[in-house]
This record gives C-alpha cells, sequence and structure tokens, in this order.
C-alpha cells in the first residue's frame, strides 16, 4: 500500500495549452486568489485558474477530480504561495498541496471546428433571449435584457446603443469613449460591464478568425481601457479577444453558431449559471453582438 | 454581486456597493457621498465596500454579513486536541495497555520498526509494502517464537479486539471470526456480513505472501489457532489467492482438525474440485459473497440464497439490453485488487476472456496498463499505478482520468467501479466518481452514444462516510449501485451475452 497523507494530491483531468508553460518551468508562478471552487495563479498579468471537475476546462484551466462540494479553502493555500514543479508531472501549490498532471489530457477548445463565416440562426438566437430575460433582472445591464424592444441595447443611457453606433461609423475615439464608461463598471471580482465586454469580443473575435485582417478599432478600444479595472478581469478580456474563454463560454457561443436549439439551450443554461450574474453579462454581449450582427453585420465592421 | 446582493438585503441599509475599485466604480462610490485618501489611492485590484444605512446597528450587521462571506472557513475545531507523538516507537510501547505497533513508513526502514515492536512485546499491523521476502519470513519468524501476530507486509486491513487498522469498516461485534491475505476480500465479506446483519469478532490481516510457500502461512496458521481459541469466535472464515498447495493442504488440515465450522475462499479455484478433494467440515465458497452467505448461515442467521437472485439481475440487465446502452467493451477499473480478480474470475467461469494488467492468464496481459483493450479489468491500487502517487482509496481521483479516457472511447459500452469506504478511505469517495460519472455522460452524450455505469459499493451502515449517503450519491449521478462485486460481475456478464458476446482484442 502508498500512503501519502501529506501534501495533498489534487489529480488534474484534463489542462488547457496555457499550463505548459508552468509544467515546462518556462515561467514563474505564485497563488493570486482562492476560492471555494476556484485557485487563480498569476504571473505578472498572464493567469491560470484550476478547477473542479463539473466546473470544466480551458485554454488557461486545469480540471481536477474532486468530489462536488469540495472546497478549496480545504487546502491552507494562500494568496501569495509559491507555485512550482517539484516533479516532472508535480505542481506544488504552497506547502501542502500538489497537483499531479501525469494523467491529465489536453483540453481542446469547442470553437476550433469553427473554420468558417458562421451564421446566426433565429431560433438559437430566441434561446438566448428568453434565458436572458429569466435570469438575468440582476444584473447592472438589467434593463438592456429587455430584449423585446427593438435593437437591443439602446437603453443603459445610451452606452450600449454608442458602441454598436460608434464602431459602425468607425468612429475609433467615440467607441474607445464609450468602452470607458462600461469596462470597470459593477460589481464582482470581474465587474459586470466588463463581462459584457468579454461577450461582445469572444463573439467578434470568433467572427473575425476567417479573416486575413490584421487591425480592429474593437481590439484596440478594449485594450486601451483594461487599466481601468482589475488584473484578472483584463487578462480574461484579453484572451477574449484571441478568441478564448472559458469552456462554458466557447461552448454556449459554438452552440449559438452551429448547433441545434434543443443542445443550444443546456449550453445557454450553463451560461448564466457561471458566477453571480457574470455569465449573464457575458451572454447578454454575445446577444448584442449577434443581434447587431444580423441587423447591421456589426461583427464584420472595423476591422481593416 | 452575490456580496452586493447580500448587503442591500439586509435591515435598514439604504444603499451599498461591493466591487473592485475600477475608476466607474469609485464613481459610483463618490456619488454615494463618500471621499477621501483611502477611496482616491484604491487601485482596481482592491476591493471596495461602501454602505449607507439608517442606523449604526444596521451598518455592523452588513459589516459582519460582509466579514463572514470573506473570512476562510475555520478549518480546525476549537479545542480540538492535538494528537501525542511520541520520539521512538519503545517510549509509545511503554504506555500501559499499549498492545499493537501499527507501521506505515516507507518499505526501507518497516522492517527495522517491525522489529523493534517484536521486540518491545508488542503485535506488528505493517501497512508498509516494498519490505522484502527475507525480511518478512525472518519477522514472522521471530513473532511466531514470542507468540505476536505480524499481520503484513502490505496488509490493508485489520480489525482486532473492535479496532479497525488501515483501511477497516466500522462492524458490529459478533461470533464470525476472518483470516485474509487481502484487503479488499475481507472489507467486501465484512461489509456484506454487516448487511445480513452479523457481525465479526475478529479480522486478522495477513499480507498477500503469507501463504506462499516461502512464509508458509504462518501468520494465517496464528490467526486461525487464535480463532479456534477465541471463546467470541463461533466461525472462521479464510480469504485468500489460492496458495501453494502445500501450504493449502496444512491449512485444510488444520481447520478439518478444529472444532468449529470454516468456510475457504481461495479466489480463483474452482469450488467443484476443491469439494472433490476435501469432504470434510471445510466449506468452500466460489467468491466473496457466498463466504460471506456462509458464514452468515453457519453462525446462525436466517438462511438466504444471493444478495441479488438470477431474477433481479436479469431485470436490471434486460431493460439495459434493450436500450442497447451497453453496447460495447466492458472496462473495470479497481481500486481493491482483490475485488478487480474476483470480477475477472466471474467473467471467466462464464466464458469471457478480461484482458488485465493483473490477469490470471498471461495470455490476457495487456501490453499497456495505460491502455485497455477488449473486455478489460484494471487494477488501479497495482504499484504501477501508484509508484508515487496515492492509492485511489485515499484519493478516488487518481482513477477519473483514466475513466474519462474509457468513456471517450466509443467502442466501450460499460463501466465498472468500486467505491470502497471506511476509516482511512476518502473521506466521499462516492462523491469523486460521482462527477466522474456527470462528465462521462456529458462526453456519451456529445458522442450520441449511451453509457451503463455500475458501482460496486464496499461498506457498513457505521462507517463515517455513510453508507446510504454514499449509495445516493453514486445513484443520483446514474450508476447501478450493487454491495456485491460478484453481482456486478454477474450483471455485466449478461449485459455482454445480450450484446453478443466476447469480442477479440
Amino acid at each position: 500500500m502508498k500512503i501519502h497523507k501529506d501534501p495533498f494530491c489534487l489529480t488534474v483531468v484534463q489542462h488547457g495549452r496555457r499550463f505548459d508553460k508552468i509544467l515546462k518551468c518556462e515561467e514563474t508562478y505564485r497563488v493570486h486568489s482562492v476560492f471555494d471552487t476556484a485557485i487563480n495563479l498569476v504571473s505578472g498579468s498572464e493567469f491560470l485558474t484550476i478547477l473542479p471537475l463539473g466546473r470544466r476546462c480551458g485554454k488557461n484551466c486545469a480540471t481536477v477530480a474532486v468530489s462536488e462540494g469540495f472546497s478549496f479553502f480545504a487546502l491552507d493555500i494562500s494568496p501569495g504561495d509559491k507555485v512550482c514543479m517539484s516533479h516532472p508531472f508535480r505542481l506544488r501549490l504552497g506547502e501542502k498541496t500538489i497537483a499531479h498532471f501525469s494523467c491529465s489530457s489536453e483540453w481542446r477548445s469547442p470553437l476550433e471546428t469553427i473554420d468558417c463565416l458562421p451564421s446566426v440562426r433565429n431560433e438559437n438566437m430566441a434561446v438566448l433571449e428568453s434565458a436572458l430575460a429569466l435570469r438575468c433582472r440582476d444584473s447592472v445591464f438589467g434593463e438592456a435584457t429587455d430584449l423585446s424592444l427593438y435593437g437591443a441595447g439602446l437603453r443603459h443611457g445610451g452606452t450600449l446603443d454608442d458602441i454598436r453606433r460608434t464602431l459602425l461609423d468607425n468612429d475609433r475615439e467615440g467607441l474607445e469613449q464609450a468602452l470607458a464608461k462600461v469596462i470597470g463598471l459593477g460589481p464582482g471580482l470581474t465587474p459586470s460591464g466588463d463581462d459584457l465586454v468579454l461577450g461582445i469580443s469572444l463573439t467578434r473575435a470568433v467572427w473575425g478568425r476567417p479573416r486575413e485582417r490584421t487591425s480592429d478599432i474593437w481590439e484596440s478600444g478594449v485594450r486601451k481601457n483594461l487599466d481601468r479595472t482589475c488584473d484578472l478581469s483584463a487578462f480574461f478580456i484579453r484572451e477574449a479577444l484571441e478568441g478564448s474563454a472559458h469552456e462554458v463560454v466557447e461552448s454556449a457561443l459554438a452552440c449559438l453558431l452551429t448547433s441545434e436549439p434543443c443542445e443550444t439551450v443546456d449550453a445557454v443554461n450553463s451560461l448564466m449559471s457561471v458566477g453571480a450574474s457574470s455569465g449573464c453579462d457575458i451572454g447578454l454581449g454575445m446577444y448584442l453582438a449577434l443581434d447587431w450582427q444580423r441587423r447591421y453585420d456589426w461583427c464584420s465592421k472595423g476591422w481593416s | 454581486m452575490r456580496l452586493t446582493r447580500t448587503v442591500r438585503n439586509t435591515d435598514k441599509v439604504i444603499a451599498a456597493q461591493v466591487g473592485m475599485a475600477t475608476e466607474i466604480n469609485k464613481d459610483a462610490v463618490r456619488e454615494m457621498g463618500f471621499a477621501g485618501e483611502e477611496l482616491e489611492t484604491a487601485t482596481p485590484n482592491d476591493l471596495i465596500v461602501a454602505l449607507v444605512s439608517e442606523t449604526e446597528d444596521a451598518l455592523d450587521a452588513a459589516e459582519q454579513a460582509i466579514k463572514e462571506s470573506l473570512e476562510r472557513p475555520v478549518l480546525q475545531k476549537p479545542g480540538a486536541k492535538e494528537p501525542k507523538t511520541y520520539a521512538t516507537l519503545a517510549e509509545a510501547a511503554a504506555l500501559e495497555n499499549a498492545g499493537i505497533a501499527a507501521i506505515s513508513v516507507p518499505g526501507e526502514y518497516a522492517a527495522r520498526e517491525a522489529r523493534a515492536a517484536l521486540a518491545n512485546g508488542l503485535h506488528v499491523f505493517l501497512f508498509s509494502d516494498n519490505v522484502s521476502l527475507e525480511d518478512e519470513v525472518t519477522l514472522k519468524k521471530l513473532g511466531q517464537e514470542k507468540g505476536l501476530f505480524v499481520m503484513g507486509p502490505d496488509c490493508g486491513t485489520a480489525v482486532i479486539g473492535g479496532l479497525g487498522l488501515g483501511f477497516a469498516n466500522k462492524v458490529k461485534p459478533g461470533r464470525i471470526g476472518i483470516v485474509a491475505a487481502s484487503g479488499t476480500g475481507m472489507q467486501q465479506v465484512m461489509a456484506i456480513l454487516d448487511r445480513l446483519g452479523q457481525g465479526i469478532s475478529e479480522a486478522i490481516g495477513t499480507g498477500g505472501r503469507d501463504l506462499s510457500k516461502e512464509v508458509g502461512g504462518i501468520t494465517t496458521k496464528m490467526g486461525l489457532a487464535f480463532l479456534e481459541t477465541d471463546p467470541n469466535t463461533a466461525v472462521k472464515v479464510l480469504v485468500s489467492k489460492p496458495p501453494h498447495p502445500d501450504v493449502r493442504d496444512s491449512l485444510i488440515s488444520m481447520l478439518d482438525e478444529g472444532t468449529k465450522p470454516a468456510v475457504v475462499c481461495f479466489m480463483g479455484e474452482e469450488i467443484e474440485e476443491a469439494h472433490k478433494r476435501h469432504s470434510g467440515k471445510v466449506l468452500f465458497a466460489g467468491d466473496l459473497e457466498e463466504a460471506a452467505i456462509i458464514a452468515n448461515q453457519l453462525a446462525g442467521g436466517d438462511s438466504k440464497g444471493r444478495l441479488y437472485s438470477d431474477d433481479e439481475l436479469s431485470e436490471m440487465a434486460s431493460p439495459i439490453a434493450a436500450r442497447g446502452d451497453g453496447g460495447g467493451f466492458f472496462r473495470g477499473l479497481y481500486c481493491g485488487g482483490t475485488l478487480c480478480q474476483e470480477t475477472m474470475t466471474i467473467l471467466s467461469r462464464m466464458g469471457i476472456d478480461i484482458y488485465s494488467n493483473v490477469p490470471w492468464d498471461r495470455r490476457l496481459l495487456l501490453e499497456d496498463p495505460e491502455e485497455s483493450c477488449a473486455n478489460a479489468c484494471i487494477d488501479m491500487g497495482d504499484d504501477y499505478f501508484t509508484r508515487g502517487k496515492p492509492h485511489p482509496m485515499l484519493e478516488p481521483g487518481m482513477r477519473v482520468p483514466r475513466y474519462l479516457a474509457e468513456a471517450r472511447s466509443n467502442d466501450v459500452g460499460i463501466l465498472l467501479f468500486d467505491v470502497i469506504l471506511g476509516y482511512g478511505c476518502h473521506n466521499n469517495p462516492a462523491g469523486v466518481m460521482a462527477e466522474a460519472m456527470k462528465e462521462a455522460l456529458r462526453i456519451r452524450k456529445d458522442m450520441g452514444q449511451g453509457l451503463v455505469q455500475i458501482a460496486v459499493l464496499v461498506g457498513t451502515t457505521g462507517d463515517p462516510q455513510g453508507l446510504e449517503e454514499q449509495e445516493a450519491i453514486l445513484r443520483d449521478a446514474g450508476a447501478i449501485v450493487l454491495c456485491s462485486n460478484r453481482a456486478a460481475g454477474d450483471l455485466v456478464a449478461r449485459i455482454i451475452k445480450a450484446q453478443g458476446g466476447k469480442r477479440p482484442c
């Protein structure tokens, strides 16, 4: 019998490509923050996240096999703790915890399969619309979820409409100013405004993927405003601009763009369950981007 | 957001803002009437909390709610006693009433500690593995001379005088005594006896090599002799892999000469052959469940057939076969080596070849333990998988990546796993496996295929994890849960046969 009571072992089931850097000891990380169901690691402005099995994976995530209800608080890991490889497959988190990567497989993005210009199906939009209407009343952008109004996002002091309009007008300065009113806005570790921008950014990135274009006034406008928010949230937005996000977010977008409505329901419901309001705000961002796309070919604009 | 909502719901709180100190959020706080250096110097990586309330009390209540939400849970109960530690084994042995030394140190040091324990007049429970056969023989002979048990090395389970050692189930005191060269085999027998209402007098582990020619069954014989004279024991049970023939004969003679009835389960042995060779008072069981059922009858318990009748198993198998969910190969992923062996034996008796990393037949050895082929059973507690990693009974998560890899294989239709409860085991093994099962179902749904998931739950009603709770967790996650490994093997065989039988690797 083998007994290893101490340190505590977390078995990693899947991990995203970004973990390669830490596994190959190319970058030094430390613990940034610990939550009940997430451990964030940081190196400069780069973040990695460790999540329990039920919370899925992502390019910057590792999924570990623990039971439902297991709290990472029980691991006695604190912000600032060292994170280092103690063996080719063992990542030591603080003094008492090891994450084993020897059995882990590489995570594949559900968005990888989208390699042509997607279309927006009305039925899938209806699924997202009803989920937002039902579950997102508490959001800072709650009133914008009254999507029965012509042209979603016309409310909220006109800011969301400014975002839509300035991009269509190729008004780089106006877009930056509009984004400045959203990025960093609202409660939560990732402010609500950031989540909304993340949803829009990811949708645009996927839309722009097949295009051979180099510059996007949306991307530059967002990047210019990222110092207005916290490091973790800014990192998530940067990732979205490059076309990646947590698996739940990517799956929802992939389903909205390519799947049957019955499959989209599950994926959208999972998205709505992310955080207290993050999932709703990200979903609203996706909805706005897709709705504006349908009406104004919005996701195809702003590129050069 | 959740925190903001909590605070806003506090009585007499007029306004609240809890968020990162971004410029926009700081503007909102300024609009609430706050100002000052702290606010101005806060960065987007700081959390800002602004509260406006009608009364001081409301402010205090809101502040308290925030503190409670942000503070970590207390990990150690206040007033909990620190366990007493001793610098040497001799110091601990000097304690009044000390009778057994439980040794769990790396193998290279284990023999030395065991010798020290024997020198101090202590029985030895040797959990450590990697102890040489030579050391094992020396230690057991030394123990025999002194009248002291050496249980192990690599001894997983024992219940001595009501005290559980290693991975031990909580059992009722009773009249059945067990000697076993297999930890999970002993646990399965104890768990079924508990379900049948029987208790245990003593359960003595011997270590897996005790019945080899070299060791000669020293501890097993001492254990059986002890049970023969033990006034609390009415029935003796012996569980092991097939012993060396010489050792086997001497053991059966010893049991035949005893005054108490005995049940023997030599896993993998053909019991008809065994009965032909011995017509004395020893009864032979073909599997662990049968050993427990016979022992129960001998101890005066209600006469009962199998825990799951043929009809019950057919009722479970039929709808699966009708749905076509179990179409594809079977893969068993075990923590318990003996349970893995038992499943292979049962399926082999039914004409189904099972590949494994620990096969009976070399022909069925997996070329690579990491890759299953055809119908296969893997002992995940084998040294290959536990080298430098925790045993899956301690950390069931070690098994999950393989479980999900099997689920991703589109030629797999049935997944079987064991969940072992008791002291020393993981505190929620069913919870870990339930998460894996849900993930497996999600994977299969994406693949457009069904999957049959069967759990063997080994535990007693007194086990600290909660037998009923663990069963409910597994059932809620979609498992067929059986408390007998024999029945699980039988069910798998029925599903395989209904789907067209075996296929070559």
